[in-house]
């Protein structure tokens, strides 16, 4: 039998990833593995080749380039904007302060109303993240165009039916969840653009991924407590259970599809364990694979 | 009127990036000119090869730097200024297309100057070289997934190293390392072709 480090150098595979040239040639390798990488560059001509690849690619990119030129009054706009901006900022601030500070020169009936009317401003200022920007929930009621004889809103058709029609996106699904989760179903339903992936785990903790065309748009349980994080730079829609940090739906767009994690059966008062950490983590493993997919 | 910091001569070496963050948060607002025409070339280039209308480049270059401005509170300074700003300007551009739900093909005839390259200017006997590798340096750039053309614009053009364009990107670092080098290897093959063909 021939051991591996018994073939010739010229013949022997090699094994140094592609990625880990990109991290050479970043200077990011840590130093004992940049000495490895380094000892084997000087040996392997295919590796120094490799390399000399990627350089070229930069350099041919690079000097097919050409800077833009600011456009005429570009600049001074921008700097206006930004001095507006700054001004009605301050102007804003002290708005608040000026008020409060006069109150002792006003009746107490008239202070009284004018503490409530300053207290609401925040919540009528601090708008927050644009909702209807982004999701751009569209209202449409799905559910209604399903058939609706099912106990269920939504008919399960299995992948297989020939009725079926496939779905017009690229179907997402994590290779593994937090918490044990496993997939046991696909439904597609027979009269919508619109993929569910069921998972469950032993604990009986269920959870459904739904997926369908932004076009169509999204409905969420409710509109209380609706709140927006960023995932990888993502914003993600949240609609929370009252019980603490119990996660009724996160809903979010991606390349012109519309991603909603629910979870639709739990142990009553502990939803299996699954906290909002678990579910932003199911929404990373969904970008993760959506990326490798595009990838 | 609105004064021009960045016309102010300043002696060498220039203020770090880190020190004229601390001014504009001082209330300078003109020192953020500095970045602005430090970066304005990067950044508008970036967000050009990215959508093919010059006149939406310039509108997200005015907006990422009016955000970055309104934000600069929330930089903490523990990665670069640029990798930072590409984020802003990443995200920008992303809310964008979701408002539009548009992708657009990338198109590099605006990043050729005015008198753009048309494919008949190739046949051309006295056309230059430099325009004729720009269309296939643009064709082959068309040619690459989205994913990956962004990470290779990041990584050669604008110089940002992996663990930056995860960043950028918000991706892992072993994600956007895979990327870039999956894009370069494309890159090659893909400029290989477009020679052999012409």
């Amino acid at each position: 039998m021939i051991r591996r480090d018994h073939l010739p150098a010229m013949i022997r595979p090699c094994r140094l990833k592609a990625e880990e040239l990109i991290a050479y040639q970043d200077g990011t390798l840590p130093v004992g593995r940049r000495e490895i990488v380094e000892a084997h560059l000087s040996a392997c001509d295919h590796c120094q080749q490799r390399l000399a690849a990627f350089r070229d690619v930069d350099r041919i990119v690079q000097e097919s380039a050409v800077a833009p030129n600011m456009p005429d009054q570009w600049r001074a706009a921008l700097l206006a904007r930004l001095h507006q901006e700054s001004n009605h900022r301050s102007s804003s601030s002290g708005g608040m302060a000026l008020p409060l500070g006069l109150l002792r020169f006003v009746p107490l009936r008239l202070a009284v109303a004018l503490i409530l009317l300053l207290a609401t401003l925040p919540a009528v200022t601090q708008a927050g993240f644009p909702l209807g920007s982004f999701v751009n929930f569209a209202r449409v009621e799905v559910k209604q165009a399903l058939p609706s004889d099912e106990h269920h809103p939504i008919k399960h058709v299995a992948p297989s039916d020939a009725d079926a029609s496939p779905p017009s996106f690229d179907v997402v699904a994590p290779a593994e969840l937090p918490l044990g989760l496993m997939r046991v179903e696909q439904s597609t339903p027979g009269t919508a653009d619109h993929v569910e992936l069921l998972y469950r785990n032993q604990a009986d903790t269920a959870l459904l991924i739904t997926q369908l065309p932004a076009e169509i748009g999204m409905v969420t349980l409710d509109q209380e407590g609706t709140r927006v994080e960023t995932v990888r730079g993502d914003p993600v829609l949240i609609t929370l259970d009252p019980r603490p940090d119990a996660v009724s739906s996160i809903t979010w767009e991606r390349d012109g599809v519309f991603f909603q994690v629910l979870v639709t059966e739990a142990p009553m008062g502990e939803y299996g364990g699954f906290k909002r950490t678990n579910a932003l983590t199911v929404v990373e493993a969904m970008m993760d694979a959506q990326d490798d997919a595009s990838d | 009127m609105v004064s021009n910091a960045a016309e102010i001569p300043w002696q060498e070496p220039r203020p770090t990036d880190n020190e004229i963050i601390a001014l504009v948060r001082d209330g300078d607002i003109d020192a953020f000119a500095i970045l602005v025409d430090c970066y304005y070339q990067q950044v508008a280039r970036h967000l050009a090869y990215r959508c093919s209308d010059p006149d939406l480049a310039a509108d997200l270059t005015q907006e990422t730097f009016a955000e970055a401005f309104r934000d600069l509170d929330r930089f903490e300074g523990t990665g670069s200024f640029a990798a930072w700003l590409y984020a802003v300007a990443h995200n920008r551009l992303r809310m964008h297309w979701r408002r539009q739900r548009i992708r657009r093909i990338v198109s590099l005839d605006w990043l050729m100057g005015s008198d753009a390259v048309t494919p008949a200017g190739l046949q051309e006997p006295d056309g230059s070289t430099q325009c004729h590798e720009r269309v296939i340096v643009s064709r082959v750039l068309a040619d690459l997934a989205p994913s990956l053309r962004e990470a290779l614009l990041l990584h050669s053009l604008d110089g940002f190293t992996a663990p930056e364009i995860a960043t950028i990107l918000g991706i892992s670092r072993s994600a956007a390392e895979r990327r870039v080098s999956r894009a370069k290897a494309q890159f090659r093959e893909l400029y290989r072709d477009q020679h052999h063909d012409t």
